[in-house]
C-alpha cells in the first residue's frame, strides 16, 4: 500500500474511464444487434450488483487492498496461490487491453507500424505514471474525465447536427425475443466491461472516507452504462444495424459520416483520441491492480513494481495471438465466459462466503 | 532518485521509438491524391479496369507557387486486375506516387460493369480504410466510367469537384435525385431491399473533353450531366428512372427538398409552377390477411413561383383548387415511381424494410418470397398539398391584359 | 519576529548554532567575515579600528573619521562605506547632532549622570533609527549595510545609525509584465522600497514581513511577506524552513533563492511565481500566498503556485469581467496553439492526410510540391531560426533589436519561401506558434513550452496524433504529480474543487467569486458580502 489518498471525485472519474474505456469503441454484444443498448443497461444491473460484492469486502477489510484480503479470507498459503493466479489473470486482462487497442490503431489508421511501437508507446506512457503512484493516475483521470466528456459532447452534437441519426434503425427492437438480449446482457457484457471492475477493488483502500465507496462506484457504473448504452444506441442508427455488427471500430465508422454543411467532416482525430485516453485508463488501472497483487505478494514497493510488470504486459500482449481472428476467438471462448468470471464474480462471492464462515465460527468462539 | 532515473529512461526509450522511424508517415509530394474512381470491366480479359483522376496540386492551386495553367489540373490514370485492389497497385507502373483515396469524391460504375452486377465491388470500400462512407456513387449512363471521369469542365477546375456540385445542386432544387453515397449502396445491398444510384451522362465528342481546349470555350464540346436514377435487382442493372417516376422515388424515400411541379391553367397546359419549400413523407404499413398495405403519406408545403396564365390568386378558392391539382400531381408522381418499381420487382423503395419493422414474424414468413409480394403489393397514397404564397405578386399582369383586349 | 517592518537594519541572525559550527572550518580563510563572528569588540577605540582595516582589507570606500567629543573629552570615531551612504544623512548624524547638541547640552547631562554613550545615543534625533551595536558580526554588517557606526574610545559598543544611501532606481513601469488598465509602478533593486509598494497597497496589521539574510559573501536582505489570518502557518513554516536551509555564498537575483527552495528541478514548468508588479503580489497575499522579496532584484517571488496561476493576469481583475473571461480564455488557446501548433502540422500532413479537408489538403500539396525537406525537419528548421531570430532579439542593444529582428524574420521567412526551401504554410505555422507564446502572461511559461514544444514535435513526427496524445498523457501525468508548497500543482481540476472554479480557466465577475481559492486561503475564506451583484437602480422621469 502506498501512503496516498484518492478523494469520491477522482474514484468516480477512474470507475467512469475504466468502465467506458475500450468498451466504448468496440461493438459490445454481437447476438442482439438492435437491442445491444438494452443488453447494456440489462448488464448493468448485474454490474452493480458485483460492485456490492467488492465493495462489502472492501467495508470489512477497509485497509486491505483486494491481495490483502485474499490473503486475510483464505489464509496465507492458499491466499499466496490465489493472488499469483490472480495476478497471472490480470497481466493477461491487461495485455489484451492493450492489444486490442493497438490493433485497432494499427487497423485505423496505423497500418504500417508495427504493433509492437505503438503498445509500447502506450505502455511507456502507462508506466511513466504509475511510477508516479496512484495518486497521479487519480488527478490524470480527473482531469481527462473532463476533456472525454467535453470530447464526447461535441462529437454528439457533430452527429446530431449532420442529420444522420436514423431512429428507425433501431427498429424491430426485440425481433427474436428477449432471449438473446438476455444472453448477450450475461454474461458477455456484465462481464465486459463490469466484471472487470475487479481491479478497481486494489483502489478502494486509499479512498478518504470509506463510506463513499459504494454511492460514488454506483453512481460511476450508472454514468458509464447510461453513457455506453446511448452511444451504442446511436452508432446503430447512423450506421444500420449491418454495417454496426460487421465493424471492428463502429464509432470510428459513424464519426467519418460525419458532415455538417461540408465543412466540419473528417473528424477522425475525436474518436481516435478517445480510444486513447479510454485506453488509458483501461491499461493504467488493471496494471495498477496488478502492480498492487505483485507488491503485496513480493513485498515490494508498489511504485517500483510499474516497470516489471508493464513490461511483462507489453510482451504478453505481443504473444498473446498471432492474427485478430484468433484473439477475437479467444475473447469470446476464453475470456468472457471462463476467466473473467472466475476472477469477477466467483472469486468474490466466494470470499464473502469463507468471510461469512469464519466470522459466524469466531463469534461462536 | 530512483523513480527519476525510471522516469529518464521512459523517456529515452520513448524518444527512441519515436526517432527510430516514421512508418506510417507519408510526404506530400509522395502522394497522388485520387478525387475521382471510375470502375469499368474490360470485355476481354474479364477483368477490372479501374481509371483513377488525380489532381495536380501546382496547377489547380493558386498563389506563390502555384501559379499553374500550364497542365490540365488532373491526370487519369488506369489500371488492371482481377479485384480492384490489385487494379490500383497495378496501376502504380504508370503513377510516381503512391495512389491516396482518403478525398476520393466519386466513384462511378460503367454501365456494363453495372448490368454484370455490383454486388462484389464494394469490399474494398469497405475493408480499405481510405476511402470515406461518404463518398458519392455514380453510374455511367450508356458508356464507360473512365470517359466521364476524364472529362475536364469548366466553373470548377476539378472534375469530380464539379460533378459532387452538380448533384448536390440538382438535388436541392430539383430533387430528380438525392446524394447517394456509398455507405447507402452499401445499406441497400445488404438490406432487404435494393440500391439505387444516380446516372450520369457524357454528351458531346468524349475524346474532345478530355482535352484542355473543353473549358477553353463558352459551349464545352463534351459535358456531363447527372441524369436519372438506376434502378438494381440482385445487384444488376435493371432499367433507369426518370423525370417523375425519379422524383417520385425522391418523394417516397422522403429525400425531397425542393422542385418545381407544373400545373394547369385552365386549359393552358403546364403554365403554373410550384416551387416546393418543404415537404415530408412517412410510410406506414398495415397488414391485412397476412398481406402488406403500404400508406404513403405525403405533406408538402410550396409556394407560387411563375404563372401564365390570368387567374385570380387572391382568391381562397383558386388557391384550394391548385393545391388539389399538385396532391394528383404529387399522386401520380408516387405512383408512377411504385409502378416502374413493382414491374422490375425491385424494392428500392424500403417497403421489406417497413415490413420487418413493423411485423418481424411476418417479414420472416413472406421474406422468401419478398420480389413476387411486392410487385403485386397495394399502395395507398395520401398526399396534403399547402400552397402558402404567391410571390412579390397578387394578380399576374396577364389578367390586366385580358381586361385591356376587352375594352377594345 | 511578525513586527512590522519600520526601519533599517534588523539584527536578525538565523542559527547562530551553525554559523558557529561553519567557523571552525573555514578558519584558515583570512578574508572570511564569519572569522569575527560573535567576537565582542574591544573597548579600546584604536584596537577597534584596526581591526576593522585589517579585516575590510583597507578597502578606499572604507571611510574612518575621527573626532573628539569636546564636552566628554572623548575620542570617537566614525565608520562608514563612502559607496553605500546618504552624504547629508552621515553629515547630520555626525556632525549636526553630535557635536553641535553635545556641546549645548553636556553640562545638563553630566549633572544627570548620564554616560556619554548613551546620551549619543538619545540624542540623535535627526537619524530615523539609532541601535548599538556590541559584536563584530553587527558591526561590519551594519556598515555593509550602509549605516555609520560610531565608536567611542572605552565602550566597547558602538552606535549604529541609519544612514543608508546611494544610487537606486527610481520606481519606474515593469517592463516585463505591461498592463493597459491597472497601476503602472514596478518593483525595483531595493527591497525596502518594494516592501513599500506592497504595504502602501494593504494598510493591515495583519500584513506581517519576517527578515532574514541568506548567503555568506553577499548576506542579501530577504523579506518574507505573508497575510496573518489569511495564509496557512504551515506554509509560513514550510518556507522559512527552506529558506534557513539555504547555505550557499552568494544570492544575486531571485532564481537563485527560486532553484533551491522549489520543489522539483526537473521539470519544464515553474512552480514559483516573479512578478515585477507589486499588484500582482498583493492579489496573491491576499490568496493567501507568500511573498518573498530579495534585496538586489525587481523580480519578488510567490509562492505557491498552481498551473492555472500563470495564465492570470491582473488586468483581468481590472477589466469588465466578460472582457476578461474572454482573454483568459484566449490565452489558454494561444497556449494550446504555442504548444502543438507545430507538431499538429507536421502530424495531419505526414500522417493523416484524411484529416484535412481535400481544397486546403491540395493547395498545401502545390505548396510543398519541391520543398526538399520533410515536414519534419523543416518544422525544426525554421523553429529553431525562430527562436535564435527571439533571442537574439532580447539581448540586442534595445535599439536596433526589434528593428533587426522583425527584418530578419521578415525577410529570411519571406527568401526562404521563394527559394522553395522553405513552404509558406509552415512559415505561417511558426508565426503563429511564436506569437502565441507571447499570449502567455507569465514569462516562465512561455519558455517551458518552447522546450516542450520539440518533444512533441518529435512525437507527432513518429506515430502522429497518437504520438501526441501519448506524449500530453504523459505531459498531463508529469503536471499532476508536481506540488508547489504542498499544493497540487493542477488544483482546482485535479483535485476538482467546485468553488475554485470561479477564477481558474473560467472567470466569474467580482461578486461572484466570494471565496478564496481553498488550499491557500483556507482560514478566513470568504472576501465578500453575498448578494454584491449590482442591480439597476429605479429610471429617473
Amino acid at each position: 500500500m502506498e501512503k496516498a489518498r484518492i478523494n469520491a471525485n477522482q474514484l468516480f472519474a477512474m470507475i467512469f474511464l475504466f468502465e467506458i474505456g475500450t468498451a466504448i469503441v468496440l461493438p459490445v454484444g454481437f447476438a442482439s444487434v438492435q437491442s445491444v443498448w438494452m443488453a447494456i443497461l440489462i448488464a448493468l444491473v448485474f454490474g452493480i450488483g458485483l460492485y456490492l460484492i467488492y465493495d462489502y469486502l472492501y467495508r470489512e477489510y477497509p485497509n486491505l487492498p483486494l491481495s490483502g484480503y485474499i490473503k486475510a479470507i483464505l489464509g496465507k498459503p492458499i491466499g499466496w496461490v490465489v493472488n499469483l493466479s490472480l495476478l497471472l489473470f490480470l497481466i493477461h486482462n491487461d495485455a489484451r487491453v492493450l492489444r486490442e487497442t493497438s490493433e485497432l490503431l494499427v487497423t485505423a489508421s496505423y497500418d504500417m507500424t508495427p504493433l509492437i511501437v505503438i503498445s509500447a508507446l502506450m505502455i511507456v506512457a502507462v508506466i511513466y505514471v504509475l511510477s508516479k503512484g496512484v495518486e497521479v493516475i487519480a488527478r490524470v483521470a480527473e482531469i481527462y474525465f473532463l476533456i472525454f466528456l467535453f470530447l464526447g459532447l461535441l462529437g454528439f452534437i457533430f452527429i446530431l447536427f449532420s442529420n444522420i441519426i436514423e431512429i428507425k434503425n433501431l427498429f424491430p427492437l426485440l425481433s427474436k425475443g428477449w432471449k438473446p438480449v438476455f444472453q448477450a446482457a450475461f454474461p458477455r457484457i456484465t462481464m465486459f466491461p463490469f466484471g472487470e471492475t475487479i481491479s478497481i477493488a486494489t483502489i478502494l483502500p486509499y479512498l478518504k472516507k470509506s463510506v463513499t465507496g459504494r454511492k460514488t462506484g454506483i453512481f460511476a457504473l450508472i454514468a458509464s452504462g447510461l453513457i455506453l448504452s446511448f452511444s451504442h444506441a446511436i452508432e446503430i442508427c447512423v450506421l444500420g444495424p449491418d454495417i454496426y455488427a460487421r465493424s471492428t471500430f463502429p464509432l470510428f465508422l459513424m464519426i467519418t459520416r460525419v458532415n455538417i454543411a461540408d465543412f466540419v467532416q473528417r473528424m477522425d482525430a475525436f474518436v481516435i483520441l478517445a480510444l486513447i485516453i479510454g485506453a488509458f485508463f483501461k491499461c493504467a488501472i488493471h496494471m495498477y491492480a496488478a502492480m498492487s497483487v505483485a507488491a503485496d505478494m513480493f513485498h515490494m514497493e508498489i511504485r517500483k513494481m510499474a516497470l516489471p510488470v508493464g513490461i511483462t504486459i507489453l510482451v504478453a500482449s505481443i504473444m498473446l495471438a498471432s492474427n485478430w481472428a484468433q484473439f477475437l476467438a479467444m475473447g469470446k471462448e476464453v475470456i468472457t465466459s471462463i476467466l473473467i468470471p472466475i476472477y469477477g464474480m466467483y472469486l468474490p462471492i466466494f470470499l464473502v462466503i469463507v468471510h461469512l464462515i469464519r466470522k459466524r465460527l469466531f463469534k461462536k468462539s | 532518485m530512483k523513480a527519476k532515473r525510471v522516469m529518464l529512461y521512459l523517456l529515452i526509450l520513448g524518444i527512441m521509438i519515436s526517432l527510430t522511424g516514421c512508418w506510417n508517415g507519408r510526404e506530400l509530394t509522395k502522394l497522388a491524391f485520387v478525387l475521382a474512381m471510375g470502375i469499368d470491366r474490360s470485355p476481354k480479359t474479364n477483368e477490372y479496369k479501374v481509371s483513377f483522376q488525380v489532381v495536380i496540386p501546382g496547377s489547380v492551386a493558386t498563389g506563390i507557387t502555384g501559379g499553374g495553367g500550364t497542365t490540365t489540373p488532373v491526370v487519369i490514370y488506369t489500371g488492371k486486375g482481377n479485384t480492384l485492389f490489385s487494379a490500383i497497385r497495378n496501376a502504380s507502373k504508370r503513377v510516381s506516387r503512391q495512389l491516396f483515396f482518403a478525398h476520393l469524391q466519386l466513384v462511378v460504375i460503367g454501365e456494363e460493369l453495372a448490368k454484370q452486377g455490383i454486388q462484389d465491388l464494394f469490399d474494398f470500400f469497405e475493408r480499405s480504410k481510405e476511402p470515406r462512407l461518404t463518398t458519392l456513387v455514380l453510374v455511367a449512363r450508356g458508356s464507360e466510367a473512365k470517359p466521364i471521369i476524364s472529362t475536364l469542365t469548366s466553373l470548377e477546375k476539378i472534375p469530380a469537384n464539379s460533378v459532387s456540385g452538380k448533384i448536390k445542386m440538382s438535388s436541392t432544387l430539383l430533387s430528380e435525385n438525392f446524394g447517394i453515397e456509398i455507405y447507402d449502396v452499401l445499406r441497400g445491398l445488404v438490406n432487404e431491399g435494393e440500391p439505387i444510384i444516380n446516372g450520369v451522362k457524357l454528351t458531346g465528342d468524349p475524346d474532345k473533353g478530355m482535352e484542355k481546349s473543353n473549358v477553353e470555350k463558352t459551349r464545352s464540346a463534351a459535358e456531363v450531366i447527372i441524369q436519372g436514377m438506376a434502378i438494381f435487382k440482385n445487384g444488376k442493372l435493371k432499367g433507369w428512372l426518370d423525370n417523375g417516376e425519379a422524383r417520385g422515388t425522391t418523394w417516397i424515400l422522403n429525400k425531397m427538398k425542393s422542385t418545381i411541379v407544373e400545373l394547369d391553367c385552365k386549359k393552358k397546359k403546364n403554365s403554373i409552377g410550384v416551387e416546393i419549400i418543404r415537404s415530408s413523407t412517412e410510410l406506414h404499413v398495415e397488414v391485412k390477411n397476412g398481406e402488406p398495405l403500404f400508406h404513403i403519406h405525403i405533406k408538402e408545403e410550396g409556394n407560387l413561383s411563375e404563372v401564365q396564365c390570368p387567374i385570380d390568386l387572391s382568391n381562397v378558392t383558386v388557391i384550394g383548387d391548385l393545391e388539389k391539382d399538385w396532391e394528383i400531381k404529387t399522386k401520380s408522381e408516387v405512383m408512377s415511381a411504385v409502378k416502374a418499381a413493382q414491374k422490375e420487382k425491385s424494392d428500392f423503395l424500403g417497403f421489406g424494410d417497413a415490413v420487418k419493422r413493423a411485423d418481424p414474424k411476418l417479414w420472416e414468413k413472406i421474406k422468401t418470397d419478398w420480389s413476387g409480394i411486392f410487385a403485386t403489393s397495394k399502395v395507398d397514397v395520401k398526399v396534403d398539398a399547402y400552397i402558402r404564397r404567391a410571390g412579390m405578386r397578387l394578380k399576374p399582369y396577364m389578367s390586366e391584359q385580358k381586361q385591356k383586349e376587352k375594352r377594345q | 519576529m511578525g513586527i512590522p517592518f519600520g526601519g533599517y537594519p534588523m539584527s536578525f541572525f538565523r542559527n547562530e548554532s551553525k554559523k558557529n559550527k561553519k567557523q571552525s572550518h573555514d578558519q584558515n580563510e583570512n578574508t572570511d567575515l564569519r572569522k569575527s563572528g560573535n567576537i565582542p569588540l574591544y573597548s579600546d577605540l584604536n584596537a577597534n579600528l584596526d581591526k576593522i582595516k585589517s579585516e575590510l582589507g583597507n578597502s578606499s570606500d572604507l571611510i574612518i573619521r575621527h573626532f573628539e567629543l569636546g564636552s566628554f573629552q572623548a575620542q570617537a570615531a566614525a565608520v562608514f562605506v563612502d559607496t553605500l551612504i546618504d552624504n547629508k544623512l552621515v553629515d547630520e548624524f555626525i556632525l549636526g547632532s553630535l557635536m553641535i547638541n553635545t556641546a549645548q547640552e553636556s553640562h545638563n547631562n553630566i549633572e544627570a549622570d548620564k554616560s556619554v554613550f548613551d546620551f549619543i545615543k538619545d540624542n540623535a534625533r535627526t537619524i530615523r533609527e539609532v541601535q548599538v551595536v556590541t559584536s563584530w558580526n553587527e558591526l561590519i554588517m551594519s556598515v555593509f549595510s550602509g549605516d555609520t557606526v560610531i565608536l567611542i574610545d572605552g565602550w566597547a559598543q558602538g552606535i549604529s545609525g541609519s544612514t543608508r544611501g546611494g544610487e537606486f532606481r527610481s520606481i519606474t513601469e515593469s517592463s516585463s509584465q505591461v498592463v493597459i488598465r491597472g497601476p503602472k509602478d514596478g518593483f525595483t533593486e531595493s527591497i525596502s522600497t518594494n516592501i513599500s509598494l506592497v504595504r502602501r497597497r494593504i494598510k493591515s496589521p495583519n500584513l506581517w514581513l519576517e527578515h532574514m539574510k541568506i548567503g555568506d559573501v553577499t548576506q542579501t536582505d530577504i523579506g518574507i511577506m505573508y497575510i496573518k489570518g489569511i495564509v496557512n502557518d504551515k506554509l509560513v513554516k514550510e518556507v522559512k524552513d527552506r529558506l534557513q536551509a539555504i547555505e550557499i555564498d552568494a544570492i544575486l537575483e531571485s532564481g537563485y533563492i527560486e532553484d533551491l527552495i522549489q520543489d522539483e528541478t526537473f521539470t519544464p514548468f515553474p512552480t514559483m511565481l516573479n512578478t515585477e508588479r507589486p499588484d500582482s503580489v498583493a492579489g496573491n497575499l491576499l490568496e493567501g500566498r507568500v511573498a518573498i522579496f530579495i534585496d538586489g532584484t525587481p523580480f519578488v517571488l510567490v509562492a505557491p503556485t498552481t498551473f492555472f496561476s500563470y495564465f492570470q493576469s491582473v488586468e483581468d481583475y481590472y477589466q469588465r469581467f466578460d472582457i476578461g473571461f474572454a482573454i483568459r480564455l484566449l490565452r489558454y488557446l494561444a497556449f494550446f496553439i504555442s504548444l502543438l501548433g507545430p507538431s499538429i502540422y507536421i502530424a495531419a500532413i505526414t500522417f493523416h492526410q484524411e484529416m484535412i479537408p481535400t481544397a486546403l489538403l491540395i493547395s498545401l500539396a502545390a505548396q510543398r510540391d519541391g520543398v526538399p525537406f520533410p515536414a519534419f525537419v523543416e518544422a525544426v528548421m525554421m523553429e529553431i531560426t525562430f527562436e535564435i531570430l527571439r533571442e537574439a532579439g532580447v539581448r540586442m542593444p534595445r535599439a536596433i533589436g526589434q528593428a533587426v529582428s522583425i527584418v530578419g524574420a521578415l525577410v529570411l521567412g519571406q527568401a526562404a519561401v521563394q527559394a522553395g526551401i522553405i513552404s509558406a504554410a509552415m512559415v505561417i505555422v511558426v508565426a503563429i506558434t511564436g506569437i502565441a507564446s507571447f499570449a502567455v502572461p507569465v514569462f516562465n511559461l512561455a519558455i517551458s513550452v518552447r522546450l516542450l514544444r520539440f518533444l512533441i514535435m518529435v512525437f507527432a513526427a513518429s506515430t502522429g496524433f497518437y504520438g501526441i496524445a501519448i506524449i500530453m498523457i504523459m505531459i498531463i501525468g508529469h503536471l499532476c504529480s508536481l506540488r508547489s508548497f504542498g499544493v497540487p500543482y493542477m488544483a482546482p481540476f485535479a483535485p476538482f474543487n467546485l468553488p475554485d472554479q470561479d477564477d481558474a480557466i473560467l472567470h466569474f465577475p467580482l461578486w461572484a467569486r466570494l471565496t478564496r481559492p481553498h488550499l491557500t486561503g483556507k482560514k478566513n475564506n470568504k472576501r465578500m458580502k453575498n448578494h454584491l451583484a449590482p442591480t439597476p437602480g429605479p429610471e429617473e422621469k
